[in-house]
């Protein structure tokens, strides 16, 4: 499990530093982060940081590219060159801006400050006590430069020129607590992807592959226009109630809400959003029957909310229409052949009376082609009664003669694979959390733990959906709308 | 009375038990007929001697085995006047075109009502022969249910109920084979009027028929008796 970090972090190599699709080296390239790019550090993992930039890009970078102790938020760092003093520093990043006098001296001893402590010698004085005019450089080191913004506000809560670590820390709070959505997006996205992740995580415990599939359609739609969708999110969702729709589900939400800290702020909303609209694309996705079935949502009632927001229905025609979308779809319709070689679907339907669970997740086209390639006259009907989505697939002249593929909805509740044969008792293999079992039957019942997979997860969805669970769900939050 | 409907016994191992199942008003003699005779399956000389003893009743022989399309010829001189097979068996149209050119029919038997949601199954595993088609199709209601009846009596928007088998009914000729207690043959007969009849299957101590809704041929005696009565 990956730690949380929740810090800012700036990639230092003066080349630039890589973000990746994934935790690898040979992962796709996303973006090249240029030397200075402040991003947001959500968590790490085996030498690997997940971030956030200020753009809304989001992908992961090697952690010992990425330094994460800056002394304020706006901190940058520089290299130091060959010749370079103490004075030319200041004068390279607060010169222009900067009165000369007695600024520098100030903005000097602001750079010996923000470099103190372990590992930080870049920048200092031999002797603390001495004059400002005595600060040493180390060639070749890096040091940090606090904005100028920050050194100003800074100079002024110590009339003195001293700098204490209780002033420094005032300044940060100070400019923290004012932070608006321009210094916190980074936190914010990143709040919004780990909300996301965690909403994923939560609901679809026992569907991996859908919360995979759904996160790697989402994130592939956000990447390189985050920052713009966050954006614009943030300022529809901050005009809702939002302590009135997390009640019940959020323990002190408004010290959350409002924490001093930047990015416990920041990032605490974009976690609230981020959860709440993956429950409503999870909605979409799954037309409901995901949290049907395993869970009543926690954040149902923003979601509500969220659903009936242009923006959002927005994002939902985009993920539908998507290219990854379709190609998701299509794999889950149909799924990968069950057996490469004629060899190899003879001895796979040959066993299927005896390993009966092999059927578990496969699709009707799957089961139907496997028994051709093996040799079999094969038909695949419909149902037009009840579930319409419950398939027969007919073999002709195999002891097999039929299997149903019910994705669930009918007398039984729950959905199951019937495989019916010449020599055997029908067997049955149902889904243990839905199925609902007549003690009168003479089948064969043989319970499935795994939960749904594949081809009936899908069909179980599309079930449900066709039952008009999202339309429900918009029904219901324009009469709860604000 | 049984006003017109057609009584179908599968499993008739003697011509003893075709002579007393004719009598009680059996229309329909379903013998199996297998390679080796045990328990209720017989061989083909007793089928043959079973049709010597018919006075009325029709003779309907289901064969068991590899070759199990009994051939024109061969159940002519059985004495077979409709040849029966599983649901699930190839009916190619040439061995169809022959049986009826030697005025033999043909029908189907255990079709599964409950296999699917949706009667469409049913008639479909009718219709997909093409012509000729089936004299008769036995439909077993829901097979692998104990007592089906009770789940298929009620009506159901979504799912196959007995409006949709009686539905059925009128428009192929169906024997319905159910689980059929006393008490409920005549709510049973109500609900599905258009069928062309019901089909028992015989298990006893001497064996038991292919088929799902097993009677004795004592529990077969009452039963008929109960239809008679109404």
């Amino acid at each position: 499990m990956p730690d949380p970090v929740r810090k800012f972090g700036i990639a230092y190599k003066p080349e630039g530093i890589n973000l990746r699709e994934k935790p690898s080296p040979t992962a796709r390239v996303l973006k090249h982060l240029r030397f200075n790019t402040r991003v947001f550090v959500a968590s790490q993992e085996n030498g690997w940081l997940l971030v956030t930039t200020d753009d809304g890009s989001f992908g992961y970078c090697v952690a010992t590219h990425i330094t994460t102790n800056l002394p304020e938020p706006n901190a940058k760092i520089h290299w130091i060159e060959h010749g370079q003093s103490a004075l030319r520093i200041s004068h390279k990043y607060y010169g222009g801006k900067a009165e000369w006098g007695s600024d520098h001296r100030f903005y000097v001893s602001g750079l010996v400050y923000a470099n103190q402590g372990a590992g930080r010698r870049g920048i200092f004085k031999p002797n603390p006590n001495e004059d400002w005019s005595t600060t040493q450089v180390l060639t070749g080191t890096m040091i940090w430069i606090p904005s100028l913004e920050f050194l100003k506000s800074l100079r002024g809560k110590i009339p003195s020129g001293s700098i204490s670590h209780a002033a420094w820390e005032a300044a940060k709070t100070a400019i923290q607590a004012a932070a608006d959505f321009t210094l916190g997006a980074a936190g914010f996205i990143g709040g919004v992807i780990h909300g996301a992740l965690e909403s994923l995580w939560d609901v679809l415990v026992g569907f991996k592959d859908l919360a995979v599939m759904i996160w790697d359609i989402v994130s592939s739609l956000l990447t390189g226009n985050l920052l713009s969708d966050a954006s614009r999110l943030w300022s529809d969702f901050s005009k809702l109630d939002w302590k009135a729709l997390v009640k019940g589900w959020i323990d002190r939400f408004e010290a959350k809400w409002n924490a001093p800290d930047l990015l416990s702020r920041w990032h605490f909303r974009g976690w609230v959003i981020g959860y709440a609209v993956m429950e409503v694309l999870m909605l979409f996705f799954s037309g409901g029957v995901v949290q049907g079935i395993k869970w009543v949502g926690k954040a149902a009632k923003v979601s509500k909310i969220l659903a009936s927001l242009p923006r959002l229905q927005k994002l939902i025609s985009a993920v539908k229409t998507s290219k990854s979308f379709q190609k998701v779809a299509t794999l889950l319709g149909k799924g990968a052949p069950i057996a490469e070689t004629v060899a190899d679907a003879k001895k796979w339907i040959n066993q299927l009376l005896v390993k009966p669970k092999s059927l578990w997740g496969k699709s009707p086209e799957q089961i139907a082609d496997v028994f051709r390639k093996a040799g079999y006259e094969v038909a695949i009907e419909q149902s037009t009664k009840g579930s319409k989505l419950s398939k027969q697939i007919r073999i002709k002249g195999f002891d097999i003669n039929n299997i149903q593929v019910h994705p669930g909805g009918g007398r039984h509740g729950g959905s199951y694979y019937k495989i019916s044969s010449s020599t055997k008792k029908k067997i049955k293999l149902v889904d243990r959390a839905t199925y609902v079992v007549d003690p009168l039957e003479n089948a064969t019942v043989i319970f499935m733990d795994t939960g749904l997979q594949g081809w009936m997860l899908q069909a179980a969805a599309a079930n449900a959906a066709a039952q008009n669970t999202v339309e429900e769900l918009r029904n219901a939050s324009g009469r709860g709308g604000r | 009375m049984k006003h017109g409907l057609v009584i179908h016994v599968h499993g008739v191992a003697s011509p003893e038990e075709a002579e007393q199942l004719e009598s009680l008003g059996v229309d329909l003699m379903g013998v199996v007929v297998g390679e080796r005779a045990a328990g209720r399956v017989i061989a083909r000389e007793d089928a043959h001697a079973i049709a010597g003893r018919l006075k009325r009743a029709r003779l309907c022989v289901e064969l068991l085995g590899e070759a199990s399309l009994l051939e024109p010829e061969a159940a002519r001189r059985m004495g077979v006047q409709v040849v029966q097979v599983p649901w699930d068996m190839e009916v190619p149209q040439a061995w169809r075109q022959a049986l009826a050119q030697a005025s033999i029919e043909w029908a189907l038997l255990r079709v599964p009502a409950d296999e699917d949601d949706d009667p469409a199954w049913v008639r479909t595993r009718m219709e997909e022969a093409g012509p000729p088609p089936p004299a008769w199709t036995q439909v077993e209601i829901c097979p692998s249910i104990e007592n089906g009846w009770r789940v298929i009596r009620m009506p159901n928007e979504n799912e196959l109920d007995a409006r949709d088998l009686n539905s059925l009914a009128a428009k192929f000729p169906v024997l319905f084979s159910v689980s059929m207690p006393l008490g409920e043959v005549q709510e049973i007969r109500r609900a599905l009027h258009h069928a062309r009849g019901f089909s028992f299957t015989l298990a006893d101590k001497r064996g038991e028929a292919p088929g799902a809704h097993h009677v004795t041929l004592e529990q077969l005696r009452e039963l008929l008796k109960r239809f008679d009565a109404e």
